[in-house]
């Protein structure tokens, strides 16, 4: 390769890589929410208590991949159900890697497609959050459309209702659909029911 | 061995988004009539991304070895092979970037 075609090349390369590094890294979660948090046996116990911390709200639980378009689509479908009606309610977002390009935590753009503050972030490289769901949902009467990878459930949407506590077993949902995005009004319907 | 340069590189861009094709955003594949595809599509991604980058290597064989006969590159093919390259390191480099454009597109 000559020099020339050499420079050409660095000179694309090396300003999308930067950009690219930028957006990937820098992961912080929008101003008002904790920071992303590391789920794994030894803080599992830390998501159980911050889920029990408000019982007077609804509870949602998100199982997303930072790589998957369809996911961001339903993250943001959230956001924007979110945006457009003062529910009380705790948004969970579990990050799990579920595809080979899910090599790194949820970056800058991925946690910012769920901006509210009423939602907490987190990433779980082992699906702790999507094995103990898999399991509860086993005598559970509402059961997923779709969602499932490898054995693991994603690309999931999971309404708690109030009053609702996770002891030895997460409570029976009152919602549970997938995709988020193509779920999104049966989510919406669920979170405004009085 | 043009031909060979060029289909390598469009090849390795191909499947490279193919491999992402699997969570596309519904409208994409709606659009292409490959729903039911997507459904199929995550478990190709790990062979998806590997074939890339094997097209990739076919493709700067090709430009790069030395034949017999002392042969001019052409400069499109080259140019092909370039951005072939950065689109699929982009695609194995920063995932999330790519699957939010994807996403924005939908």
């Amino acid at each position: 390769m000559s020099r020339k075609t050499l420079g050409i090349v660095l000179g694309i390369v090396a300003p999308l890589a930067i950009a690219g590094a930028y957006f990937m890294i820098s992961g912080g979660t929008p101003s008002g929410q904790p920071a992303l948090a590391n789920i794994d046996s030894r803080t599992l116990p830390v998501l159980q208590a911050e889920f029990n911390r408000h019982p007077e709200q609804m509870r949602v639980v998100l199982l997303l991949s930072p790589t998957c378009p369809t996911c961001l689509e339903g993250a943001s479908s959230v956001e924007k159900i979110l945006d457009n009606h003062s529910i009380l309610a705790t948004v969970f977002a579990v990050w799990e890697p579920m595809l080979p390009t899910d090599w790194a935590p949820p970056g800058r753009l991925a946690l910012r497609r769920l901006q509210d503050p009423r939602v907490r972030q987190y990433w779980d490289p082992d699906h702790l959050v999507a094995k103990l769901f898999k399991e509860a949902g086993q005598t559970w009467k509402v059961q997923p459309e779709c969602c499932e990878l490898n054995g693991f459930l994603w690309d999931l949407a999971v309404v708690f209702s109030s009053g609702q506590r996770w002891n030895d077993r997460l409570p029976e949902p009152t919602f549970l659909n997938g995709t988020i995005v193509g779920s999104s009004s049966g989510l919406a319907a669920a979170l405004l029911k009085p | 061995m043009i031909r060979t340069e060029r289909f390598a590189s469009v090849s390795a861009v191909l499947s490279a988004i193919g491999a992402l094709a699997c969570c596309l955003p519904l409208g994409i594949p709606a659009a292409l009539g490959l729903i039911g595809l997507s459904t199929v599509m995550p478990a190709l991604q790990p062979w998806l991304l590997a074939i890339s980058v094997v097209l990739l290597g076919v493709g700067f064989l090709t430009q790069f070895r030395r034949g017999r006969a002392c042969r001019r590159h052409s400069r499109f093919s080259l140019v092909l092979l370039i951005t072939a390259t950065a689109i699929v390191f982009a695609l194995v480099l920063f995932p999330q970037v790519i699957a939010d454009l994807l996403a924005r597109l939908a």
